[in-house]
């Protein structure tokens, strides 16, 4: 009877165990040796025009320990073991020490002595020292260091996500064509351990890796222009600055600096404003490199002509304040080209006056002011316009004369392209193609050009433009002759603008914003150059920078010298 | 398998031919029967020859089962060593193959490090090479002659590239006279205008006037 009972319980467990629990039972099974492996996508590179890499990422191990239980292993003898592992791993990878020995020297479960060390010192280390386990990492690198850092950004390792993450700048905006997509391996792993019993492969998905990033950037002009545009801003003891430089035929942008920058591979050190891309996030009051939009529609619109002359006085009353030129002069007779070469305040708003504000603020907005130029870059400012329903009569006495609106140095740079490009204006862009894992190239989709003026209204404001540089005596001398490269004619406009006051609303007394724009070179333009300076302490003029910026140019493209004569424009008729 | 068989089958068909062609029907002699008797003796004759050559032919069989097997496990044992060498060497390309790529990437970094254009100025630097913006160029005319262009001048390392032109540059020189439109005198405002109806007062291309305040129009919220 009693066995009857035993075989009838056993029975019934084993019924229990095998239909009722089954799924349970093997689903806990399953659990508890089924290991999910994550398999790391390889992030894409970055890289400049010509395929020269600027961010990549390399293969790299992470030292850790647990120094609970090297000291409840050691025992009495943990501190020795820990000072010769600690002095080992210093002589092994460099690094320091003392901030070893500290590092294990605690009742930690975990601690990372070295985030990124090489794939083989990691294993000589882990051969040396038992106690200490690798982790796999993903090494970003920034060659060039400082060079285009306010672009490129910078990416760093995510515990929580076990990949590289951007965190500023492209690295950060195009997260997801750079990332690629981690795939994973379901395997069965011994009991306690990591070890993937072989052939038990469940399930696999293959890593996607990231694509490729190409930028219309020339690193060595980057370069170039980052080194003279610090260095320039040192020179006039100016907060700040940033110099854009564009391919005038495509809008690519072949260089973007800012003074303040970091160094991608010491962000540790970065303050949170040199992390910033001031060129397309800060906009600033153009002051009169603004006056080619008056010139554009007058030459546009029939109202004037280049040699077209008129009567300019040293003053003029616009709603209830007068408006005076940069020096004093007597009514004069100046021609349009001498009132943009001369930039005569009083002039381009007798100009501006000519034209009408409907048709002024049409050029704005062809000039693409006031609105993102989608270079593809995060933290893109528009600038602002004053709609033209908002204008007060006192407005189309500012806005002329570069006040009252505000635009960055890429939108500046954007307004100078369609002269020198015919008229025809094309969003700048700094990401060129796309390049797959697959090797396949998929050139990013290029905006529409716009026509803002005729090709003849273009040629003819080139030519004005030249005429800032030129160098006549008195009164038939350009403000932008510093600008001006031997050999080469440079078309360009120097501005400068009052500052805003914050704290009042109202414009600092000495306080400007320094600005130049140019096309080089004037008769067949390449390249156009726009710059901006915050507020310099000994120099009211970026003209010298341009200069700088242009004859770079000229060497590195090997562009050939004009061995015409320029031919001395009037610019004030006697 | 077909041995054992034959051994099996012949004992029990000689025996009763023996005891048949030995146990002779004495009834009748005629010529049919003494041929057939011929017949069985002859096959008799023919069976015990085949079974003298027997031993012989089971003994080269066995040996060359034994030379197979010898042969197999001869093939078995180097087949294993082989395997296991194998094992060894695909250990050795494995690391070899993990050194390299370590190597390859590790190479692939120390060149993109070096031909970055922050490490090649550092160098030119170190050679001694300072950058100079105004080049003097010699342009090959049409009729054959060489012309001129800028002014040759001396490279100087200076710590600021911008430095200050040398005062053999004629072409520079009045560069450095005051520009005619400085704000040599300012036009003073006197009083700034409501905050409702600002003007700048002017925006002087390169040289602003130091006094002269103005208001923005609406300008603190735009320019952020």
């Amino acid at each position: 009877m009693i066995l009857v009972s035993m075989l009838v319980v056993a029975g019934l467990k084993l019924v229990t165990v095998q239909a009722v629990q089954a799924g349970q039972l093997s689903a806990e099974a399953a659990k508890q040796r089924m290991t999910r492996l994550p398999l790391p996508a390889e992030r894409g590179s970055v890289l400049d025009r010509a395929g020269i890499p600027m961010a990549f990422s390399v293969a790299a191990k992470a030292l850790v320990a647990d120094p609970f239980l090297i000291s409840r292993d050691q025992g009495p003898g943990a501190l020795a073991r820990k000072t010769e592992i600690a002095l080992g791993v210093a002589q092994l990878t460099g690094l320091d020490a003392r901030q070893l020995f500290d590092d294990l020297n605690t009742d930690k479960h975990y601690v990372v002595l070295a985030p990124l060390v090489e794939p083989a010192v990691a294993r000589a280390v882990r051969e040396r020292f038992p106690e200490i386990a690798e982790e796999t990492r993903e090494s970003r690198q920034y060659p060039g260091g400082p060079l285009a850092a306010n672009i490129i950004g910078t990416a760093s390792w995510d515990l929580d996500q076990h990949r590289l993450r951007g965190l500023v700048g492209l690295e950060a905006y195009r997260e997801d064509t750079l990332a690629g997509i981690p795939g994973f391996r379901v395997v069965d792993t011994a009991e306690g351990g990591d070890t993937v019993i072989p052939g038990s492969t469940r399930a696999e998905r293959a890593p996607v890796p990231g694509s490729d990033l190409q930028l219309t950037l020339d690193s060595d002009l980057q370069y170039a222009v980052q080194r003279q545009l610090s260095d320039y801003v040192a020179e006039q003891g100016a907060k700040g600055g940033s110099a854009v430089v564009l391919d005038s035929a495509t809008g690519e942008v072949r260089a973007l600096a800012n003074s303040t920058t970091f160094d991608p591979r010491d962000i540790v050190a970065a303050t949170q404003q040199s992390l910033g891309n001031p060129a397309v996030s800060t906009p600033f009051e153009p002051g009169s490199v603004n006056k080619i939009v008056t010139m554009a529609a007058a030459l546009e619109y029939g109202v004037s002509t280049p040699m077209a002359s008129r009567e300019v006085p040293d003053s003029l009353k616009v709603a209830d304040r007068i408006i005076h030129d940069a020096w004093n002069h007597p009514t004069e007779r100046f021609t349009l080209t001498g009132i943009l070469a001369r930039s005569s305040n009083v002039g381009t708003l007798l100009t501006a006056d000519d034209v009408g504000p409907d048709r002024f603020a049409d050029m704005l907005a062809r000039m693409g002011l006031g609105v993102r130029t989608g270079v593809g870059l995060p933290g893109e400012s528009a600038g602002r316009v004053p709609a033209r329903a908002e204008w007060s009569g006192s407005t189309f006495g500012n806005l002329p004369i570069g006040q009252g609106l505000s635009m960055t140095v890429l939108q500046l740079a954007g307004m100078y392209q369609s002269v020198a490009n015919d008229g025809l204006r094309i969003s700048p862009r700094i990401v060129s193609a796309v390049i797959g894992p697959d090797g396949v190239r998929h050139a990013e989709e290029r905006p529409d050009p716009v026509r803002v003026v005729s090709p003849q209204t273009a040629r003819q404001l080139r030519e004005m433009l030249t005429a800032v540089t030129q160098r006549g005596h008195g009164d038939q001398r350009g403000t932008g002759t510093e600008a001006a490269v031997e050999g080469y004619r440079v078309a360009g406009k120097t501005g400068t603008a009052q500052q805003v006051n914050p704290a009042c609303g109202c414009y600092y007394e000495s306080r400007y914003w320094i600005t130049f724009a140019g096309i080089f070179p004037a008769e067949q333009p390449r390249y156009v150059v726009a710059i901006v300076l915050d507020a310099p302490t000994r120099g009211q003029n970026a003209s010298s920078l341009f200069h700088e910026i242009a004859s770079t140019i000229a060497q590195r493209e090997r562009i050939p010298v004009s061995t015409e004569p320029t031919p001395p424009v009037p610019l004030v008729l006697h | 398998m077909s041995g054992p068989t034959v051994e099996r089958t012949r004992p029990s068909r000689v025996p009763s031919g023996q005891r048949r062609a030995i146990v002779p029907g004495p009834r009748t002699e005629s010529a049919a029967v003494g041929r057939a008797y011929a017949r069985r003796a002859s096959r008799n004759r023919r069976l015990a020859d085949d079974q003298r050559a027997g031993p012989p032919g089971r003994t080269r069989f066995v040996l060359v089962v034994m030379l197979l097997l010898a042969a197999g496990l001869v093939a078995s044992l180097w087949l294993s060593t082989t395997a296991a060498a194998d094992s060894y060497r695909l250990d050795e390309a494995a690391h070899a193959t993990r050194d390299l790529s370590e190597r390859s990437e590790s190479l692939r970094t120390e060149i993109a490090g070096m031909r970055s254009a922050l490490a090649l100025a550092q160098a030119a630097r170190d050679m001694g090479m300072v950058p100079m913006s105004d080049v003097a160029r010699l342009v090959a005319m049409p009729d054959g002659s060489v012309r001129l262009v800028g002014t040759p001048k001396a490279a100087f390392a200076a710590p600021a590239p911008v430095a200050a032109p040398p005062p053999d540059a004629p072409a520079s020189l009045p560069v450095a006279a005051p520009p005619p439109d400085a704000p040599a005198q300012l036009s003073p405002v006197a009083a700034p205008a409501s905050p409702d109806a600002p003007l700048a007062q002017g925006t002087p291309g390169e040289a602003p006037p130091a006094q002269s305040p103005a208001l923005p129009e609406q300008l603190a919220a735009g320019a952020g």
